[in-house]
This record gives C-alpha cells, structure tokens and sequence, in this order.
C-alpha cells in the first residue's frame, strides 16, 4: 500500500470517527460502575424513556475510580463509588456538587443515607444513594468443622491453605476488628504495625486473594479456598446456584459485619448533565430501584419506590423499613489516613 | 528415523514433550469451549455448541473484537508507513546519533509494556489528550514500529546496492525507483513486519490497559472478565482466534512463497 | 550515504517525518515519566516538584527491594527454564532433521502459540494446575495420588511454568536463526577429525549459538520482569512482582509520582540488562 493510499485511509477512519462521536454526543450517558448495576433490564427502560443511550464501564474495586478519573476528563458522566470512597473524589475536583431538585425522589431515600457526613461536604450534596448491603463471611460447612462465629475463621491454621481474602485494604478493616480495635478507619501507627504483622502472619494460610465476586464464586466452586470474607449475597446464590454437590453458608461474626452503600456522584465538566441527571432520577423511580435489586441481591435505598413492586418477603429479605439492620453493621468510611492503609495493605501483599 | 543415534532419539522425544508442552493449553482451551458446564473445571460435563452461540449474542465482546481489529489495522497502517520512511532514510544516509536513533526505535520491544504504557500515560495527561482508542492506535504504533524498522533496514542492507545506482544512472526518478526497484525487494519484509504488528498490536494488554477510555480491545474485555470469572464463552472466542490466526498464518506462508519465486 | 547539502533535502523529506514521530511520541513521554518521579504525592493527588522523597521512599521501605528480588528470581528461573528446554528444540530443528518440509511444518508449530491470547494461554494453566484441574484429575486417575493436591497452582511454581511456557517461542526463534547460520562444513570437518557429536557439541555449535541463547534469554528475562498478568492470574498470595506494585500505584494508590520513580527505575534495571547483553555478544563474537 502506498503512503498516500494510506493516509488517505487513516484521514478516513478519522473523519468518520469524529461524525460519529458528534452525532452520538448529544444524546448519551457513560456510567462507570459495578457489573450488575447497568443490565439492559435496568438501562433499557430507561433508554426508551429519554433517548439517553447508556455505556457502561465496569470497575473491579473502589480504588478504580479516582485513578480514571485522574487519567483526564471526558471519558465517563457518572460514577458509582461506595461510601469510602467518595470525600477522595470530592477533595480532589474530580466531580461536581449537586442539584438535588434536579434528581425526583432524592427526599425519599433513607436519611441515614442521603445525609450522610460522607456524601455531604462544603454545604452541598455530592452523591445520590443507589444502593447498600454487607460485607461478611462465606465458609463451606462440609469441610470446616464446627459452627464459626468468629473473624478468627479468617486466620485459623487448621484452615491453612483453603482461606481466602478480598485483595483490597478492606483487609486492614477485618484484621483489625479480629485484634479487637474499635477505631478501624483512624489505627494509629501502632496498631496499624500489629495489623500488618498480623496480616502478614495470616498470608501462609491464604491460598489467593480475590479481586472480584466472580473470583471468588470461583474459588469457592472449584474447591480452592473453604473460607473468606464476601459481599453477602452475591457469591453465596451463584455458588449454590451451580450445585456442585455442596452448599456454602454466609454469617455474620460476633464481631459484626461490615455495611457499604454505594452512591451516584456526577464527573465534573461532563458534557451529558442532562442524562445524568435523568438517570439519578430514574435510578431513585419503581423500575429503577427495583431493577437493581433484582439484578444485584442487594438492599434498595428507596423504601418508597420499592413499596409497589416488591412483595413482603422480599421487602424483608431486602430489609426494606428495616434501618435497624444499619445500626447492626460497621458501615465503611473513608479512613482519616487514606495513604497510610494502602501502603499498609501493598506492604502486606509485598511481603514473602 | 531408523537412522537415527539413540541420542538423536532421545532429542526427538525430548522435543515431542515440549511441543507438547506448548500446545496442551490450546487443547484444553478447545476442549473447554465444547464443554457443558459454566465452570471451567474437570471433569467434564457434555458436548454444547451453546458457547459459541453465546459469543455471536455478546455485544460487548463483537465490540471489543471490533475495537481490537480496528486500532491493529491503523496502528499497523502507522508503524509500516513511518517505519519504512526511517528505514530508507537509516539505509541510505550516514548522520550523528544514527544508532543511538535506532537503539531507541527498539527500545519498547524489550522494555516491559508496562513501563511504555505509563510513560505515555503520563504524556497524554499532560497534552490533555482522554484516553481513548485514538490514544491506544498511536500508543501501539509508536511501540511497535521499531519491528518494522528492524525487519526492513536488515533487509535493504542485503541489497545489491549496483542495483539502485544502476537504476539512478537510466536517469530513472527516485520515486519510481522507490516503486519498482527498492519496494519489490522489501516487500516480504514489510509485509512479514505488517503480520507481526497486527498480531503484536491485536494482543497487546499493558499500553493498552493504561490508554484506553470506555472503549475497549479484547484483550482488556478478557482481562476484566478473567478478574471478574470467566465464562466459557471466553474460550469460545478463543477458540476462534486460534483457527482464524492459524489460517492467516498459513495463508501468509503460502503468499510469501509464492510472491518469492 | 554520507549526509551533505546536496543530499540534505532528499533525507530531510524521508527522515522528518519518523524523528519527530519517535522524538514526540516516544522520547518525550519516557522523559516526561522520569520528571514526573520527583513529583509529589499530595492527598489527594499530586503535584509538580522536584524532590526526591519518592526514591528515599522506594530505597528506605523494604517492601520495594522485596519485590524487585523477587521479580528478578522468578525472571531468572523462567530465562534459564526456558532456555532448557527451548534449545533442544532448535537443535533439533537446524540439525536433525533432514526435510526442509518438516522443518518449516515443525518451525509453525513452535510459533503458532504466539499468535494465540497471552491471557487465554496463561489463563489456560489455572484450569489445568488447579485442584479440580487436568493435571490433579490425571494424577487420580493414574492412582497416583488419592486426593487432588493444592501444590501446584497460586505460587512461584505455577508462575514461572506459566511464563516459561510463555516465552519458549521467543527462546526457539533467535537460537534457531542462529545454529541455521553455523556451516555446515565446519560441523563436518570437526567430525571427520574424529570429535565425537558431544565433543563437536561443546566445542563448535554451542559457543557458535550462544548469540541466539542471549537474545532470546535478554527478551525473555526483560519481559517476564514486567509482567502483571501472570501473577493476577496463576500467582499466590507470595506473587506480587514489580509490574503489579507499578500497577497499584497508577491505580488505587492514585501515586503517579512513586509510581513513575519505580518505572524508572525498572527502565534503568532493563537498559542495564540490554547494555550488558550487547556487551556479552560483542565480547564473544571477537573471542571467536
């Protein structure tokens, strides 16, 4: 092929690419979240609604978002953190205050959620709550003998070699809650020395350390690993679901279980407000909060929206009305020293 | 093989069990897009062509195989165009910092992706340009060009140079001796290149994983599936890019040979 | 040519282009990665500096030197595995076999992996080495084992089989061209004065191939020591390398300074490798 051949192609390519993104420009949403919270049973209703056409990016951790925010702007509208990491979003510029007027149903989220510290700061709202659930511990009762109740599960030798952990500095939150500390977003030096060490004490029981649900419904099918830590609800139903001869059961330990929400905050300067805006309302709406329930096993931020289109067994699995069971869970924040935890959490992971 | 030594045997057997070493992943991967299971554990289940279904009916990942052929086929439009520019010119003129010139074209080829990947990161950020696929074909065909370079430059310096100054004294302009003396001999050269980029840049992970935005290649749609669990439907597509490549490998071998004689 | 007024123009027209694509594209962004390390870190992200605190942080923190050692060893196992068992295969095929046919078909099935999905191909040994996995299932099936044993995947073991299976192509290509360019009259001439194959071995093809073994054992050692999947994928809770701490630190750490410091200093480590390679091959060429 010859050179002018060739540029001509490439001025081509070009040309059409830029006519296609200005035509789709108009009229699209670009979510980066978690995979089941944008299934074409959640966006597809709304797509027909608004002529909004959703794309979605899925992250595998909450530490996924500042870093592609931080890569440069344009790329995504929206963006589905949990309730730690939202202030680092916030603190940093890389999202926008909201017009909560803007998003209907915003005043029918449980308060506990929509006010809370960490999604308002600077006197204005940054996030609309979509979603919340727990973090606890998943074991196969057919190979660890006894009835658990303990964090010590997690780091029991008699479980050598079959336990697993999620590879995120959440880790830092369980050892520390197993060494008893009650402050588990503000160790000081000392106590995060012993959570390392403790950690670091633990890797020889650890078989692998899981990055997503998906993994670890992998682990735990395949007879890798027999015990870890797990977003309730998710890998318990797929592993059962795959009746491989055995069952696996979730429990909440003595030293309780851990609560996250994850919430809608919109990327600064994004050219597709409107969509935005329209999806957080949407996303707060009958379909939107019951859509995701279905899709993800997780509990609905909007007692009202959900009253319609739930039925009461389901409103109690789901803890609909139940805000007790908040009060029941250690919910996440932002630890004081964000830095701090995950050179901690990379030392454990560093260490032989 | 009667004739063989008894070491030579053993180097026969020795060298059996490493190709098959090489191949029995591509086996189970193939097994494994037949099998009827959603785990991807033995033993097996039964046979299914539901995978193979599933991958036509998946969107994301025909999308993601677009992107991928997309940006290979411009980022390797790119590295032939340039690469071929610097080859004559590093062919035909002496000047300062020539090796220096060249060390650095390769310098990507064996440097860890990663590191490539970051420093362009870095720069984009800084010009302001979003991470997208645009950054990803540019990001590729710089990395990659230096294959062409190579290739070329080692195939010009086997060229009777009588021929091009023959050519010259007809008083035959540069350009037409460019097309019909200079580009028929390195033909197989850039196009073996060419082959090589596309595959190089059709599987790259780590540049691409730093530079690219919402959309994505297939290998990076793989990766965050493989992180997320796969579903066979990943050995499926597999499945289909060893029979695709393995028949433009032998389509290739064939059109060299022939173009050869 | 030697450049000159006259000749100005005609390189100028072929030239320009390729050296402000690589001076633009490619030598500013590695120059900009090697500023960007005395950056600083500042919650919640990072600032323009010059200071040097990230590598007082890489040198003074064990966490770094750890990994590097071990990315280093695990390169190292999978260079030398490699070269075992990559290098019989090459002999086989420049000396042994006789019908150039067979060779070129032998020759496509030792690069035809390439051209198969790094992740694919490296995701594949997980389902073979895990405990439900081929290998444990044939092992019980043979009656060699009764219970399906945890030792052979999520550790070192699993990483460097894995990579080593990687890169055995990149180690047959280089010391093939290489043995194919020893001639064959001097192999024959050593024979006829009654060396014996080993002898002819040691004292005439190996030290004629080593160029091949070191270009293929230099890729192979510089990209194994920057690989991230391999250990995601088949490593335990012992397989973080130095690509994956980079990985971390342009990801959730959200560091791009310490981060871009350890990418130079990888850049360093690599150019070092490459320099001492090149200064190995010169070294033996003029030994011949």
């Amino acid at each position: 092929m010859t050179k002018s051949k060739a540029l001509r192609q490439l001025a081509l390519g070009g040309t059409a690419l830029a006519c296609m993104a200005g035509a789709l420009q108009a009229q699209e949403l670009n979510l980066l979240t978690w995979e089941g919270y944008a299934t074409p049973e959640i966006t597809a209703p709304f797509e027909a609604a608004t002529s909004c056409k959703v794309t979605a990016t899925y992250v595998g951790s909450n530490d996924d978002f500042a870093p592609k925010l931080a890569a440069g702007g344009g790329v995504y509208d929206i963006v589905v953190p949990s309730l730690d990491a939202v202030p680092v979003l916030q603190q940093a510029g890389f999202v926008e205050a909201l017009d909560t007027a803007k998003v209907t149903g915003f005043d029918a989220i449980y308060p506990e959620f929509s006010k809370a510290a960490s999604l308002n700061a600077d006197g204005s709202v940054w996030a609309v709550p979509l979603i919340w659930g727990s973090v606890s511990l998943i074991y196969r009762p057919d190979k660890i003998s006894g009835t658990p109740d303990s964090i010590g599960l997690l780091f029991d030798p008699a479980n050598a070699g079959k336990i697993s952990m999620w590879d995120d500095k959440s880790a830092i939150y369980w050892a520390a809650r197993y060494l008893g500390y009650d402050n588990i977003y503000d160790l000081n030096d000392d106590q995060l020395a012993a959570v390392q060490a403790k950690l670091i004490e633990q890797k020889p029981l650890v078989r692998k350390y899981w990055t997503s649900a998906g993994e670890l419904t992998e682990l735990m099918a395949n007879d890798e690993v027999y015990a870890s830590n797990t977003w309730t609800g998710l890998t318990s139903k797929d592993v059962n679901a795959l009746k491989k001869g055995f069952e696996v059961v979730e429990f909440s330990p003595k030293e309780k279980s851990e609560g996250w929400m994850d919430s809608m905050m919109l990327v600064k300067d994004s050219p597709n407000q409107d969509c935005a805006y329209k999806f957080m309302a949407y996303m707060q709406s009958p379909e939107g909060q019951c859509a995701i329930a279905a899709s993800t096993g997780y509990f609905p931020v909007n007692p009202t929206a959900v009253g319609g289109c739930m039925d009461d067994a389901m409103k109690k699995e789901r803890q609909v009305g139940n805000i007790d069971f908040v009060k029941s869970l250690i919910m996440w924040e932002q630890p004081a020293r964000l830095d701090k935890y995950i050179e901690v959490w990379n030392a454990v992971k560093a260490a032989p | 093989m009667n004739r063989l030594l008894w070491w030579q045997k053993g180097l026969v057997g020795f060298a059996v069990a490493v190709l098959a070493f090489l191949y029995l992943p591509i086996v189970v991967l193939v097994i494994f897009s037949f099998n009827d299971s959603k785990v991807t554990s033995f033993p097996l289940s039964g046979f299914t062509l539901h995978w193979y279904s599933q991958v036509l009916a998946n969107s994301q990942m025909l999308t993601a195989l677009g992107n991928s052929l997309y940006v290979a086929v411009f980022a390797t439009l790119i590295s032939v165009v340039v690469g071929v520019l610097a080859a004559l010119a590093l062919h035909r003129y002496d000047f300062p910092g020539k090796r220096l010139f060249q060390n650095v074209l390769i310098l990507p080829l064996s440097l860890p992706g990663i590191v490539t990947g970051i420093a362009m990161l870095n720069f984009y950020k800084q010009i302001g340009i979003p991470q997208s696929l645009g950054a990803v074909i540019i990001g590729h065909a710089t990395a990659l060009m230096g294959i062409v370079v190579s290739q070329v430059l080692a195939r010009l310096s086997r060229l009777n140079p009588r021929l091009l100054e023959a050519s010259a004294d007809l008083g035959v302009r540069p350009f037409a001796t460019f097309w019909h003396v200079t580009l028929p001999s390195i033909r197989s050269a850039v196009i073996g290149s060419a082959l090589l980029c596309f595959t190089l840049s059709f599987d790259e992970i780590p540049v691409t994983y730093f530079l690219t935005g919402r959309d994505v290649t297939l290998p990076i749609y793989i990766y965050s599936t493989l992180r997320r669990g796969i579903t066979p439907e990943i050995n499926a597509i597999g499945t289909m890019i060893v029979a695709a490549s393995i028949l433009i490998i032998i389509l290739s071998v064939r059109l060299l040979r022939d173009r050869g004689q | 040519m030697k450049l000159d007024r006259r000749n100005a123009a005609g390189f100028l027209g072929l030239f320009s282009l390729p050296l402000a694509w690589s001076l633009i594209l490619l030598i500013l962004p590695y120059l900009i990665m090697i500023s960007v390390g005395f950056w600083l870190r500042k919650y919640p992200t990072f600032v323009p500096d010059f200071q040097f605190a990230n590598y007082v942080q890489i040198f003074s923190d064990p966490q770094y030197f750890n990994v590097i050692l071990r990315t280093a060893k695990i390169a190292a196992l999978v260079t030398i595995t490699a070269t075992l068992l990559g290098y019989p295969l090459a002999y086989l095929l420049a000396f042994t076999i006789r019908s150039p046919g067979l060779r070129n078909l032998l020759y496509l099935l030792v690069i035809v992996p390439l051209w198969v999905s790094y992740l694919l191909r490296a995701y594949t040994w997980k389902t073979i080495l895990g405990t439900n996995g081929a290998l444990n299932s044939l092992l019980q099936s043979l009656g060699v084992i009764d219970a399906p044993l945890d030792i052979f995947l999520y550790n070192q073991g699993s990483m460097v089989i894995t990579l080593t299976y990687i890169f055995i192509p990149f180690m047959v290509m280089p010391i093939f061209s290489a043995l194919e360019n020893i001639p064959k009259n001097l192999i024959e001439a050593s024979e006829d004065l009654g060396i014996g194959p080993f002898g002819t071995f040691l004292k005439v093809v190996l030290p004629l191939s080593l160029g091949g073994v070191l270009a293929g054992a230099t890729v192979t050692f510089c990209l194994t020591f920057g690989d991230f999947v391999a250990p995601v994928l088949v490593g335990g809770p012992d397989g973080t390398m130095i690509a994956n701490v980079l990985q971390n630190q342009f990801g959730a750490a959200l560091n791009w300074p310490l981060g871009s410091a350890l990418a130079t200093l990888v850049l360093l480590m690599v150019m070092a490798v490459l320099w001492l390679s090149s200064k190995l091959d010169r070294n033996a060429r003029v030994a011949l």
